[in-house]
């Protein structure tokens, strides 16, 4: 458990300029949300302009977890890194499951403030719309669904071999994969979707990684 | 109860259906210093690669410490120093922060051993693992393995690109570690001075089998070389088995044989040579006849008497 933790430490400072984007981004967001709700002279309004910001940071932010994805696999991969840890008190799935917690953290990183501020915005405006925290929920649940799956192609792409074609390639799948989701919206049928993407792809990256040589 | 610290049987591995291990089989004792040889290609760093579970193999099975090494618990990770070739380490480290990596990745750190061998080496540990000279990333490298007091030290090729004083250097230190720790060692290079330096058995990997694993002292007893001198020219049906090498002038034969014993002798006394004299021949000569393709039956025939 000790090593997990050093190994989410290590991950967590080599890859702390996405951490830095991801805090940046959450913040702007946040502030953004805080003083729409003081000036904002109705509900529909606040709504319309808080969707519309949460979608654009929402989609770079996408393309963020994606890109540190590709990242972590494409250093490690490059520089060889996991083959030298793998020389000490640490096995592949250690390495692994570090590298994903790292993933999930900083999505967390962004969700937890925006979902605080949403929160907020639901306790000052009493609004017509009485199923706005259910609402707020599934979309900030989904929204974390769909940022793990792009942040799960980007592991899954980056550990391929050459430069450009995992970059693009994550890039595109993510930008396919937000769009989609965009476009169908937030139903609970997409959950069990996210789902079923998510776990196929993260035992696809398991198995490439403990059979692949490092 | 076997008590071996590396057991590798049977193991095969190809590359691109290109056969590099054939076949190998080999099992080293605990506190064995165990030099592992072979040209460039021949298939040692893909040995210990596979030992440390980088590598799979294609067949056989490898173990480290008792357990598979496909499937190496971290614990016993943690029991095994490595110095790999190329000393990779992770290049855009700063030197003090991968020693705190290690640090804090190991189960065991002997921090004073460890301060001595930085001070020894006068590394410096603000600059990053790429900014080293290869002798230097050297050093860290055998000095981040020595800290984790290991049981099993692996040392793949770790005096490969180092210039003739830092090699030295590099082995002195071996050695000096050797003699104070005595624990198990696989030691791999092509460097033959090295290995006979160092190693107390030694293996020879040709054309991806193993085709010499025995003590030093053994081999060279094995494998001898000599200058006979007939009164008249070189009888023409003198015939010894297992000759490794021969050389034939009007009145002198030099010859290489293997398995020299006195059954040999004797029947090479029946011919009464004038004289009968033996060159003394290094571990590089022996490395030479063993590897050389077309001599390979011969290396055979060494391992199969050796077995028997």
């Amino acid at each position: 458990m000790l090593n997990i933790i050093m190994l989410i430490k290590r991950e967590i400072k080599d890859n702390i300029a996405f951490l830095l984007v991801t805090i940046s981004f959450s913040l702007i967001l946040a502030v953004f949300m805080v003083s729409m709700t003081l000036q904002s002279d109705t509900l529909i309004d606040l709504i319309i302009y808080d969707t519309g910001v949460y979608i654009v940071v929402f989609l770079i932010l996408a393309i963020n977890f994606s890109a540190m994805g590709i990242t972590q696999m494409y250093l490690d991969r490059t520089r060889r890194i996991s083959a030298y840890l793998s020389t000490l008190s640490v096995n592949r799935n250690q390495i692994l499951i570090a590298r994903i917690i790292t993933g999930i953290l900083t999505i967390f990183v962004f969700f937890v403030p925006i979902f605080i501020t949403g929160a907020y915005q639901a306790s000052v405006l009493n609004g017509p719309i009485p199923t706005y925290p259910t609402l707020l929920i599934k979309m900030f649940f989904i929204s974390f669904l769909i940022s793990f799956a792009c942040y799960c192609i980007g592991l899954q792409t980056g550990w391929n071999s050459g430069m450009i074609a995992p970059i693009f390639g994550g890039i595109f799948l993510s930008c396919i994969f937000v769009t989609l989701v965009l476009i169908k919206g937030f139903y609970s049928e997409i959950i069990a979707l996210l789902l079923i993407f998510i776990i196929a792809i993260l035992i696809n990256i398991r198995c490439t990684f403990k059979t692949k040589s490092l | 109860m076997d008590d071996s610290v590396i057991n590798i049987e049977n193991l095969v591995k190809y590359f691109d259906g290109r056969c590099v291990l054939d076949g190998i089989n080999l099992k080293i004792q605990q506190g064995c210093v165990y030099g592992l040889l072979g040209r460039n290609g021949a298939g040692k760093t893909t040995i210990i690669r596979i030992l440390l579970g980088l590598d799979f193999p294609t067949r056989g099975q490898t173990f480290l410490l008792g357990k598979d090494s496909s499937r190496l618990p971290a614990k016993i990770h943690g029991r095994i120093g490595c110095v790999s070739e190329g000393h990779n380490l992770i290049q855009n480290y700063k030197v003090n922060r991968l020693i705190k990596l290690c640090k804090d990745l190991s189960l065991q750190w002997n921090n004073d051993f460890f301060e001595h061998l930085i001070e020894t080496f006068r590394l410096p540990l603000d600059r990053r693992v790429k900014e080293l000279s290869m002798g230097m990333r050297a050093q860290l490298n055998l000095a981040l393995a020595m800290a984790i007091e290991p049981e099993l030290l692996i040392l793949d090729d770790p005096t490969l690109g180092l210039d003739t004083v830092a090699r030295r250097q590099f082995l002195e230190l071996a050695v000096e570690i050797i003699q104070k720790q005595g624990r198990t060692i696989l030691f791999s290079s092509h460097i033959l001075s090295d290995v006979e330096r160092i190693a107390d058995r030694i293996g020879i990997i040709a054309a991806g089998k193993l085709v010499v694993d025995c003590t030093l002292e053994e081999l060279k007893e094995r494998v001898k070389k000599l200058r006979i001198i007939f009164p008249e020219s070189v009888p023409e049906n003198l015939y010894l088995t297992e000759i490794v090498n021969q050389k034939t002038t009007s009145r002198e034969m030099i010859i290489t044989v293997a398995n020299w014993n006195p059954q040999k002798q004797t029947i090479l006394d029946t011919f009464k040579p004038s004289s009968c004299t033996e060159i003394p021949m290094s571990l590089e000569d022996i490395f030479i006849e063993c590897t050389s393709p077309v001599h390979e039956p011969i290396s055979s025939q060494i391992k199969e008497a050796q077995s028997a």
